[in-house]
This record gives structure tokens, C-alpha cells and sequence, in this order.
């Protein structure tokens, strides 16, 4: 090919997903500078392409140009793991949206990248099937995106999270080659690819099809709503129940804070004078249903739960579900913004670390609420404030950097779900030593060796995201961009 | 050898005389009829990277080696010089029941596992073949899939953390002690199924199960062999949680069951609470009608013996044959593959999609066709074990996917190829 001129990377990119597919307008680029966490990084390209084809298309034009490229699910991922820190193309997948194929007697449905997680059931539903990985953000978010993010949610306690419900993958590496990886047979020979791919957050390729597990519904769900008068009450009950050998399909738990925003807006019914709820599903067989809840309802009584609610029907039970599924964009309204961390720790440390948030949030002047995934041992801290405040952001950061020492310091881990992305990358180092991490370095070589892909990511870095971004203008010219 | 000499000696010094050996005993760790020069028991992490590093010093192969229950898989070593033996790393690092999580050096035997976690009402339900003598190490190494794989998962999915030792000598870890955890490439599933060619894993963290209240074991003896697989999927589409569902032929029923109907048995496990095994039972005689010749019920007492015998069907199903063939298809397929085990012995995991087929090394030509047949239904064979003459002529894995790419991987953990050469990857 020519050599690189002015606008040729504009024409490269049309050439490969059509004049329509590609913007570059400033205002249009403007929505895709961010995802759902805190960072910014604005494009310089954003392309939709259609096709598998089109995807290497894109990426090859992006090889030829040197310029980097990140893909794009939905967007609503929490970590920055969208956002292109140094600039270059977005490849937005949400128009490869197709569920191609659903295989019942294999129990896979075969989809592209920009599914929307929640059509998978809702297609197959009516057949007595669902896919179990559900992402609160199920109705937004893309399968693409929880298989970069090896998203979990809350009923991924019973049944593991994305990465246990992937059998294959289609992928464009970021040289430009097409690969399947997996399959639906068991066991095949060679490593797990398809399980490094999930949860690499997008820096080792772009997954272009996906094959996923179908399970079959349950026989029969019972759903309660516990309500406590103290927090400690209710995180005892959540270890206790798992020590008492029932692993629930769902316990969320949400604590006064949260209530206090969802209960507006949500309507589902939670008691806004409770200091926390627990949110328990059981599901399975009929009889072990009624077995386990009965064990659950003993162990709730036990630790002093002042009412245990159950929903009678299929409506009560999506009322209780809309309120935790509708819980973070409660809580945004509650302050201007808010910054959502994603630790874990071992369950049986849940009351510890609940007090430890409650301290910190004391101790940063912040309000904290707690929605989370309690069943794991997954919290998720949601810090209130105003970035116009000055310095706001950056106490902000170091109270949920102080949230995560005590997770790790607590046995656990920085991110369960949400992944590493912009945000926690320096904190890598507080799990993993050198060699580990050099590992990991070496292992994305393989895949991503000039670092086009998604670049600045994950790993610690010693630039701040806004260094790596670079000026807007410097890169604009380089890349041939008109800036007016 | 001078080689042996020097090795010996850089040996003894690492974990001492009584920890390595060099004379005949080391063909009891032979691999595809080579024994390696030394074989070492190292008891820590140090004194693994240690031989590791020594190893690759010179250059030497290196193979992992547990309860050597599935040494029988792979290709034969490119080459062999130590045989890193991982029994003496055998600790329990850490079990917390009330979280449901336990870590483990790699060398613990699965049976010593499993008596820990009984104790305290929870299991690990992985099955592997050779309970007795196979370490958590091999399990997650071999990543094979146990008898309620369907059910339950592979092993990669119960493992949270991994510490391996890589190629390069350098201690890895991956994961966490925790149900989740997405911090950094996920290690773990990268290992499993790596066949000791990426490290040596050292340590684990599993994620462990409440054990069900109680299991029961239909066995159902077949008139005639055509509608084995048949009647299995229409269990599996037709009756909810079957924990498993096997097929064996007449022969193997006989021995492992005391019955031995001409169409061979379908086994079907159910664990639960009494009553919804009781309703699953009748279910499934409902879905298999006439079709059954008989019908029994193992419970209690007895299904624990007969359980174990099943898991380790490479000696009693496959009792003296000298080939075991492991055919893996997408589960709905596995009804096409009835003719070719007709007369034959077998164990086939109905629900997962698994046949372990037992037989002569007679017929290669037969081999390559059944090995084209599971790649045109999407799946693959895999040798566990063959006479070398049979391995020189028919590869024991199918060609690899994406073979370059794992090639590059192979060389990101171990860059000058030492550990299990040429087993998996080159
Ligand atoms: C209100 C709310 C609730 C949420 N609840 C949960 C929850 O319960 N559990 C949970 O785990 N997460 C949750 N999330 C986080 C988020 O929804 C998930 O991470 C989701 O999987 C992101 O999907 P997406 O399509 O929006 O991906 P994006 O945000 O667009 O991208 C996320 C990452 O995936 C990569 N990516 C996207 N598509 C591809 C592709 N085709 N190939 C390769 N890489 C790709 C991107 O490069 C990026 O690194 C929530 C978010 C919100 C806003």
C-alpha cells in the first residue's frame, strides 16, 4: 500500500466498513471517550463493521497505519477497558448483533460479539433454556464484553461466571488473522485458549463469535427477601448459609444506603428503615428447593432477621430482582457521581471488611453503599461524591485504593468481576510479584506483540492515563484528522 | 554417562541423596518405554525452581510426574532426562470449609483430598481415573474431564489459583483463594490441559462443593446394544440433573456390575434430597419403558465401591487391552459413534460426550477413521495409552488448533522447551 497521507486512514477504514460506519466528527466521537468508570479517552476513529472480515479489515488497516485499536461492546464496562488510552480506532461491535445458531440437543447458541447478554434467554426461554451468566447490566451489555471482562452476576454463584460458559470462539488477532479456538466437544487437545481469551480485556484479540453454554431452567425457584436491623446480622447470615452446604443460585445483599436509592425510584418493596437485605434464591429440584430454603429461613431467623419475605409470584419475584438489578443507576442519583469498586474477599471475611468500608468511608468524608454479590464474597462499594469538589477524585481513589488493600489483605483480590482495565492496574503489583506479572507480559506478546490492541492496559503502568492519551492535536495531525 | 555423573550429583545436592534416583528403579517412571536418566522427589517450591533451573542449564527435558495414571497420554518424550516426581509436595495449605475453599500442594493424592473434605461434609467432584493414586497436580495437568464432567464441569473449572514453576525456572501464580477473581490472565485454565508442558504446577487452590445428601445409581441392563446411546441422550434431554450418565458394554457390566444384559448397561446417577431422587428415578423408568431388560438400584453402602471401580475403568474395563482410545464429540454426536464400539469394551460418558474405548492395537487404518469421523462431528481422539509402534504410526493428539500460536505460548513459559518436550507441543 501507498504510504500514509493526509485522510488516507480515514479512507483506509471507509474502504474496509463503508463511508456510513466510520465517524471522526469530534461531537460524534465525544460519547465513545468513556465507558462506565471514571477515566476518559476520546478516539479518533470509531468504525462499526458488520462482519468478522470487516473486523481484520479494520485491524489490518490499523497494522499498516501503526495506529492503535480497542473494541467496544456496549460500553458499560466499569473498569475503562474501552477507552483508548492512547487514541486510534474504536471497533464498536454492536451491529454484529445476530444470535446465529442455537443448538438444543448440544445445549450451545452460537452469537456474535454485540449480543445483548439478555436476548440469549430471552430467545431461549420459551424452549425451557437460559444462559446463566446475567451481568446487572444484562440488558445493555454486550457478550463480547462479558467474555473480555469474564463477566460474573448475580447468579453466577451456583453456576460460575462467563468464563465456565464459553465453549469457542472466533477471533481476529491483532495482526489481522482469523482463528477458532475451542469447540463444543469436551476436552480438546492443546491449551485453553478460549480460557486465557476470557477475561484478557481486550488486549490479546477481538472476539468476533462466540459459542456459549445453554443450561436448562430450573424445576422449580423460590425467591426471599430477608430484612435485618443490623449489617453484621446480615453478612453472618450470608457466610452461614454457604457453611450450612447451600450454595443458593443468588444472595445479593444491599444495605440502608442503597434502599435508600432504589426504593424511590425502583418501587421493589425493601424497607427503607432496614439497616440491610438479602436478596436469596433457591433453585433446583422441587423437594431440595424446599429443604434448602427451609435451612435458609433457620439461618436468617438465627441471626436476628426481623422478617423474611417471599415472593409468591413470578411478578413479586421480578419486583424483588428489578430493585437489585436497578440498584447502581439508583445510586447515581443520589450524588453527581460515583466510583464503584469490585473487590472480593474470602466469604467468611464479610463482616470484617463490611466494617472496613463503613471506617473509610468515615475517614475519606465519603457515603458508601454496599449492592453486591455477597454469595462470592464479591463487594461492591459504591463511593458517592462530586467530582467538582476540588480534590474530590483523587481522595476518592485513595479510599477505594485503601477498600482494596483490606481485600487483599483479607485473602482476596482487587477485581472479581469488573476487571483491572485503567483504574486498578497500579495495584496489580499487591497480588502479584514480578515474575508472575512477566509471565503475563510474555503471554500477551504472543498474542499482541506490537501492542496495537487495546495498549495500556491491565498490567502497571508508570504513566498516568492522561499522559498516555497524549495531545489531542499532535495526534490528530499525525493521523491525518481534520480538527475542524 | 558423564552426564548422569554431573546430573546425580547437582541432584543430591538439591534434595539429597535418599530424593533422587539413578539406577534401575527410574524404569518405574519410564515414559512410552524410556526411562529417564534421574528421577527426584523435590518436597519444596525451592527445590523444584532449583531442578528446573539446573535443567535447563543443560538442557535437559524435564517431565512432571504424579501418580503416573495418565502417562500413558501424549507423544512419546522428545526427550526424557528427569522425571520431577511431585508426591512429597503434599501439604495442605489451607482449607476453610466455611468458604468453601481448599489450597493444596500439587502432590496430595485425590483420595487423601477426598477424605479431608468428606470429614467436613464436601467434595471435589472430579473422578479421576486412578483415584487411589492420582495427586491434584496430575488431575489438573491432564485437565480431563471426570465421569460427571456433564454435570459439573472439568477440572478447570474448580480450580481459583494455581503456583506452577515455568520452563524458566521462575515460580508463577495465577488466580486467588477466592470463588472470584478476574485480576490478570487467567493462569489457571491456561495449565489445565497443558500436560506439564507449560510448568510444573506446585500448588492449587480449588473451590469445593457441599457433598449432596445422598446418590443413587440406576442400572439399567439393555436387550440389545443398538440403543444404548439412544435411550442415554433421550435420559439426558427427557429427566432434570442426571449427575451422570454412562454407558458400558456387556463384558465391562459384568465385571463391575455382576450383570452383563447382551445390550450392555446404562448407568444413571442422581444426587439430591430422597424425594427427588425417588421422582427421578421414576422418571427415568418412565422415559426407559420396554426398553430396559432390567432395572436395579445401587444406593447406600454399596454405591461408594462401585463408584470408584467405574472411575477406574483404564484397568478393569480395560483390563488387558493394550489400547485405550478416548473419543471426545459434542454430546449430541455420540449416538453416531455406536458401530464402531459394537463388540468392544468401552465406558462412555453418555451425557459429556466422552467414549473411553479399550482394544487391540490391531487396525491403525481403523484408527485414522475413527479419528476423522470425531473431526468431522466436531470433536477429537486422543490416545490414553498404545504400544510405542502403535504411537509411531498415529499421533496421540489430533493436530493441534492454532498451532503456531500455541507454540508461542509454549515459549513465553518455557523458552528453551524443556518441560515435556514434544508430549503435547514440540
Ligand atoms: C449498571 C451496571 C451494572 C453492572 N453489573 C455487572 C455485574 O453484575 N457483573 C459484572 O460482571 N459486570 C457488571 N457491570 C459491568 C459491565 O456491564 C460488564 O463488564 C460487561 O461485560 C461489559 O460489556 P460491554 O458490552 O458494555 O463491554 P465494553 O464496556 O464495551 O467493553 C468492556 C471490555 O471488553 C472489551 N471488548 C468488548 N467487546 C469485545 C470483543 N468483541 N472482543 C474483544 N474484546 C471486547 C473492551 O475492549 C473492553 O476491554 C455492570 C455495569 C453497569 C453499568
Amino acid at each position: 500500500m501507498a504510504a500514509t497521507g493526509n485522510g488516507s486512514l480515514l479512507s483506509a477504514l471507509r474502504e474496509v466498513v463503508g463511508p456510513e460506519a466510520v465517524l471522526y466528527d469530534p461531537d460524534e466521537l465525544a460519547v465513545y471517550e468513556y465507558d462506565g468508570a471514571l477515566d476518559r479517552a476520546r478516539p479518533d476513529f470509531v468504525v462499526f463493521p458488520q462482519t468478522a472480515e470487516q473486523v481484520a479489515g479494520v485491524v489490518r488497516v490499523c497494522n499498516r497505519y501503526g495506529v492503535p485499536f480497542v473494541a467496544r461492546g456496549a460500553g458499560t464496562g466499569l473498569s475503562g477497558g474501552a477507552i483508548p488510552v492512547r487514541g486510534g480506532v474504536l471497533v464498536v461491535l454492536t451491529r454484529m448483533n445476530r444470535i446465529q445458531q442455537v443448538d438444543y440437543p448440544n445445549r450451545v447458541a452460537v452469537v456474535e460479539p454485540g449480543v445483548i447478554n439478555v436476548t440469549v434467554t430471552e430467545e431461549v426461554a420459551p424452549d425451557g433454556y437460559y444462559y446463566a451468566p446475567d451481568p446487572s447490566s444484562q440488558k445493555a451489555c454486550t457478550i463480547g464484553g462479558n467474555v473480555a471482562e469474564n463477566s460474573g452476576g448475580p447468579h453466577c454463584l451456583a453456576y460460575g461466571v462467563t468464563t465456565n460458559h464459553v465453549l469457542a470462539l472466533d477471533i481476529v488477532l491483532p495482526d489481522g488473522n482469523m482463528l477458532h479456538v475451542g469447540g463444543p466437544a469436551p476436552d480438546r487437545p492443546g491449551y485453553d485458549l478460549t480460557g486465557l481469551l476470557t477475561g484478557s480485556e481486550g488486549t490479546l484479540a477481538i472476539f468476533t463469535r462466540a459459542w456459549l453454554r445453554l443450561m436448562r431452567q430450573p424445576e422449580a425457584v423460590r425467591t426471599f427477601l430477608a430484612i435485618f436491623d443490623r449489617l453484621d446480622d446480615a453478612s453472618e447470615t450470608v457466610s452461614d448459609v454457604i457453611a450450612h452446604g447451600i450454595v443458593p443460585a443468588a444472595l445479593e445483599m444491599m444495605d440502608k444506603l442503597t434502599i435508600e436509592a432504589v426504593e424511590p425510584a425502583v418501587k421493589a418493596g425493601y424497607p427503607p428503615e432496614a439497616e440491610a437485605v438479602l436478596l436469596i434464591e433457591v433453585e433446583g429440584l422441587r423437594e431440595s428447593v424446599d429443604v434448602q430454603s427451609e435451612l435458609v429461613r433457620q439461618v436468617c431467623q438465627f441471626h436476628r432477621a426481623r422478617e423474611i419475605r417471599e415472593a409468591e409470584t413470578l411478578e413479586a419475584r421480578e419486583r424483588l430482582w428489578a430493585g437489585r438489578k436497578g440498584a447502581l443507576g439508583a445510586l447515581g442519583r443520589l450524588a453527581p457521581n460515583y466510583c464503584l469498586q469490585d473487590g472480593v474477599v474470602p466469604r467468611t471475611k464479610l463482616p470484617w471488611i463490611l466494617r472496613r468500608v463503613a471506617e473509610h468511608g468515615r475517614k475519606y468524608g465519603f457515603r458508601i453503599a454496599n449492592v453486591f454479590h455477597a454469595g462470592d464474597g464479591n463487594l461492591h462499594p459504591c463511593i458517592l461524591f462530586d467530582e467538582r469538589e476540588p480534590g474530590a477524585t483523587e481522595r476518592v481513589l485513595e479510599c477505594a485504593a485503601a477498600i482494596l488493600k483490606d481485600c487483599v489483605d483479607a485473602g482476596g483480590t482487587i477485581t472479581g468481576e469488573h476487571g483491572v482495565g485503567v483504574e486498578k492496574q497500579n495495584w496489580m503489583p499487591w497480588l502479584f510479584s514480578e515474575a508472575d506479572l512477566d509471565a503475563m507480559a510474555r503471554l500477551k506478546r504472543c498474542f499482541n506483540p506490537k501492542e496495537l490492541l487495546n495498549p495500556g492496559k491491565v498490567f502497571p503502568t508508570t504513566k498516568s492515563c492522561v499522559e498516555l492519551s497524549g495531545d489531542v492535536v499532535e495526534r490528530a495531525e499525525k493521523l491525518g484528522i481534520p480538527l475542524v | 554417562m558423564a552426564v548422569s555423573a554431573d546430573l546425580r550429583e547437582t541432584l543430591v545436592g538439591l534434595v539429597g541423596p535418599e530424593n533422587v534416583l539413578t539406577g534401575p528403579e527410574t524404569l518405574l517412571y519410564a515414559v512410552d518405554g524410556v526411562a529417564p536418566k534421574a528421577v527426584v522427589f523435590p518436597e519444596t517450591r525451592d527445590q523444584v525452581r532449583e531442578i528446573v533451573r539446573a535443567a535447563r542449564r543443560e538442557r535437559l527435558g524435564v517431565l512432571p510426574f504424579g501418580g503416573g495414571t495418565k502417562v500413558g497420554f501424549g507423544n512419546p518424550p522428545a526427550a526424557y532426562d528427569i522425571a520431577v516426581v511431585t508426591r512429597r509436595l503434599n501439604r495442605v495449605v489451607d482449607y476453610s470449609p466455611a468458604d468453601l475453599t481448599v489450597v493444596v500442594e500439587a502432590g496430595l493424592g485425590f483420595d487423601r483430598l477426598t477424605d479431608l473434605l468428606r470429614r467436613e461434609g464436601q467434595f471435589l467432584p472430579l473422578d479421576p481415573v486412578g483415584p487411589g493414586r492420582s495427586t491434584v497436580g496430575g488431575i489438573v495437568a491432564a485437565g480431563l474431564g471426570g465421569l460427571r464432567r456433564a454435570f459439573y464441569g472439568p477440572p478447570r473449572d474448580w480450580v481459583l489459583g494455581v503456583a506452577a514453576v515455568a520452563g524458566d525456572g521462575e515460580l508463577i501464580r495465577g488466580g486467588g483463594r477466592t470463588v472470584k477473581n478476574v485480576s490478570g490472565y487467567d493462569l489457571c485454565r491456561l495449565l489445565a490441559g497443558s500436560w506439564g508442558s507449560l510448568g510444573i504446577i506446585v500448588e492449587l487452590c480449588f473451590k469445593v462443593f457441599p457433598l449432596p445428601p445422598e446418590d443413587v445409581l440406576a442400572v439399567l441392563g439393555l436387550p440389545a446394544p443398538a440403543d444404548l446411546f439412544g435411550l442415554g441422550r433421550d435420559v439426558w434431554r427427557q429427566v432434570p440433573y442426571p449427575a451422570a450418565i454412562l454407558g458400558l458394554d456387556a463384558e465391562s457390566a459384568r465385571t463391575l456390575t455382576g450383570r452383563g444384559p447382551a445390550g450392555g448397561a446404562l448407568l444413571v446417577l442422581f444426587s439430591g434430597v430422597r424425594p427427588d431422587l425417588e421422582s427421578q428415578l421414576s422418571q427415568l423408568r418412565s422415559v426407559a419403558g420396554g426398553r430396559a431388560e432390567f432395572f436395579e438400584v445401587v444406593r447406600d453402602d454399596d454405591l461408594p465401591g462401585l463408584w470408584a471401580r467405574l472411575c477406574d475403568h483404564p484397568d478393569l474395563v480395560g483390563r488387558d487391552l493394550p489400547v485405550w482410545v478416548r473419543l471426545s464429540v459434542p454430546p449430541a454426536e455420540i449416538g453416531a459413534f455406536a458401530p464402531n464400539v459394537a463388540g468392544r469394551r468401552f465406558l462412555a460418558d453418555i451425557a459429556g460426550g466422552i467414549i473411553n474405548l479399550y482394544r487391540e492395537p490391531d487396525d491403525p487404518a481403523g484408527m485414522v477413521d475413527l479419528r476423522r469421523r470425531a473431526n468431522a462431528a466436531g470433536g477429537s481422539l486422543a490416545l490414553g495409552r498404545a504400544p510405542a509402534a502403535l504411537k509411531a504410526a498415529f499421533p496421540a493428539w489430533d493436530a493441534l488448533p492454532a498451532p503456531e500460536l500455541m507454540d508461542r505460548v509454549k515459549r513465553a513459559l518455557d523458552p528453551d522447551g524443556i518441560l515435556s518436550p514434544g508430549r503435547l507441543v514440540r
